[in-house]
């Protein structure tokens, strides 16, 4: 059964068509990964579904709602929660209060300590969050996702400019966090990328130019081609 | 949490400083100059103008120029209704809540969607207008020439001795003073220091950024609005100048020199400016450059205000004390 479902969404700037008639469904307790070279138009998708950026044209469905003409805070309150390719915290708040912002709008106060201790940032919890490393920060998004008791997270580019050692941790977290939770994935990395999804759609120019397992993926030879290369 | 650890959690420097100011302000009349309480009487006023501007500017980064409105709507509301209505001041300084609520609501709803630069110049012009308003209706505001003899003996309270009256604005100001501290602890506090560092975050923790503004210009509004009834109240005579917008960035001003990234930074503001424009004006031909030279020095040197240049002197000294006065 679908939990989303995005039908024919087109988003122009101006003469630039950065998504073009994109439709595809994600079903129930499917991992899904959205790949595709730079300017393929995956954030841009992730916006207009997440109502960062106002579609064009075409319909979004979560859960069962239209969720095309709702405002971003009333699509998080649904379940349909989001990160960002570039951090997107209250830099000159703590940790903490990062985390106590997400956890009183889901009424999930309680839960703040249990995340925290559960993503191993019991250190960095008093300390203001632009003074903390990249990999920490990434943590603490992830956290505030988390707090929001999603239905479906969705995830931009979740590893990029994490050191070896912080990619592991978060895909060791994500692998857990996919067991319980529906998740779609915007990333570069393949081998991340292969470790964690159930199902690849890859983009280019604005258009789905494939859809299926990551083994099918991988063998596709117009992928190959755009983006794989000789992977 | 426990009762006692919430309040554990209220103690800080700023709570024994803000404890401190009530304390002394509280027997600066035991003094008998009555200078010295005129002084006093307007830093209180002004300041609650001024820490009740910061709710909007310093928490939320939204910048009004048009605040006299709400100082200036909550001085003739008092002296409206203690003059034509019902004669006690203390129900015409109470009856400026639900003005400034719908005051609030109505500056709000027109300029709270349309972005920080708009909301600057849509708050300066509902400002003239209401300013034009209180000139040319002069049926019922006295035009130029304002609203004079507001009553201060009435039912309720009797407020005609000037120690009494002193007392009467301190007890308000000392309530608004811990309302706002309350506020700043609180988790609205935090939501409102959260909309000022990022807002665009915001809605996608699934809050809404118009709700939450509008949240804080009906409690800076309501501030300044009660500011603006004690002013009523203290003067016995308000005029439109109250709602003009000069008057109305007087508490930016405070708030610059003070440093709007702290909680008690308006108010140490207020510490300042009033009396050198009350007694430095007296004797300084050339005031108004002064202040202007003092709020360009403030503006290029000391960003923070003066507790941002103390915090930067502890950080240099490593005293690390003046960080804990921040909201």
């Amino acid at each position: 059964m679908e939990i989303l479902k995005v039908e024919n969404v087109t988003k122009k700037f101006g003469g630039f068509v950065a998504v073009n008639n994109v439709s595809f469904t994600v079903n129930r307790g499917e991992t899904v990964a959205i790949i595709g070279p730079n300017g393929a138009g995956k954030t841009t998708l992730v916006n207009v579904i997440t109502k960062k950026l106002e579609p064009d044209e075409g319909r979004v469905f979560f859960d069962g709602f239209e969720i095309t003409r709702l405002p971003p805070h009333k699509i998080t309150k649904l379940g349909l929660v989001r990160t960002f390719q570039v951090v997107n915290l209250f830099p000159t708040l703590t940790v903490r209060e990062n985390m106590a912002l997400a956890g009183l709008s889901a009424g999930a106060t309680g839960e703040v300590r249990r995340v925290i201790e559960m993503l191993g940032l019991e250190e960095y919890t008093d300390r203001v969050v632009a003074k903390v490393p990249l990999g920490v920060q990434k943590l603490v998004e992830l956290g505030t996702s988390l707090l929001l008791k999603p239905k479906m997270l969705i995830l931009d580019e979740p590893v990029a400019g994490l050191g070896a050692e912080d990619r592991l941790n978060m895909v060791k977290v994500l692998s857990e966090l996919k067991k319980s939770l529906n998740l779609i994935i915007i990333e570069h990395d393949m081998d991340v990328v292969f470790a964690l999804v159930d199902r690849i759609i890859v983009m280019d120019k604005g258009r789905i130019i494939a859809d299926g397992r990551p083994e099918d993926i991988r063998e596709n030879k117009l992928v190959k081609e755009i983006y794989l290369g000789g992977e | 949490m426990s009762l006692s650890s919430r309040l554990k959690g209220l103690v800080n420097g700023n709570t024994v400083a803000l404890l401190l100011l009530i304390a002394f302000l509280a027997i600066i009349p035991l003094t008998g100059h009555r200078f010295y309480m005129y002084i006093a009487t307007l830093i209180m006023i002004m300041g609650m103008f001024a820490m009740g501007y910061n709710v909007l500017f310093g928490y939320v980064g939204l910048l009004s120029f048009g605040h006299g409105l709400f100082f200036g709507a909550g001085a003739y509301s008092t002296a409206l209704f203690t003059l034509k209505v019902y004669s006690d001041p203390l129900v015409g300084v109470l009856i400026t809540v639900p003005v400034a609520l719908l005051t609030s609501i109505i500056v709000g709803v027109l300029t709270l969607k349309h972005g920080k630069v708009y909301f600057a110049i849509l708050t300066l012009a509902l400002s003239m207008i209401f300013w034009s308003a209180l000139v040319k209706l002069r049926w019922l505001t006295g035009g130029t020439d304002g609203l004079v003899g507001i009553p201060k003996r009435g039912v309720f309270v009797d407020v005609s001795g000037p120690i009494v009256t002193y007392y009467f604005i301190l007890a308000f100001f000392a309530v608004i003073m811990l309302g706002l501290y309350i506020l700043n602890k609180s988790r609205y506090g935090l939501l409102l220091r959260a909309l000022g560092a990022n807002e665009d975050r915001l809605p996608f923790l699934g809050y809404s950024t118009f709700t939450l503004r509008m949240v804080a210009l009906t409690i800076s509004g309501t501030a300044s609005a009660l500011a603006g009834s004690l002013y009523a109240v203290f003067y016995s005579v308000v005029t439109p100048d109250v709602a003009y917008w000069t008057f109305g960035a007087e508490p930016l001003i405070m708030t610059l020199i003070g440093g709007p990234s702290y909680f008690l930074g308006p108010l140490i503001g207020a510490l300042i400016f009033v009396p050198l424009t009350t007694v430095v004006a007296r004797f300084a031909e050339y005031w108004m450059l002064l202040l202007g030279i003092a709020l360009l020095a403030v503006i290029l040197f000391f960003r923070g205000g003066l507790l941002g240049f103390l915090e930067s002197l502890s950080r240099e000294l490593k005293l690390g004390v003046y960080r804990r006065w921040r909201f």
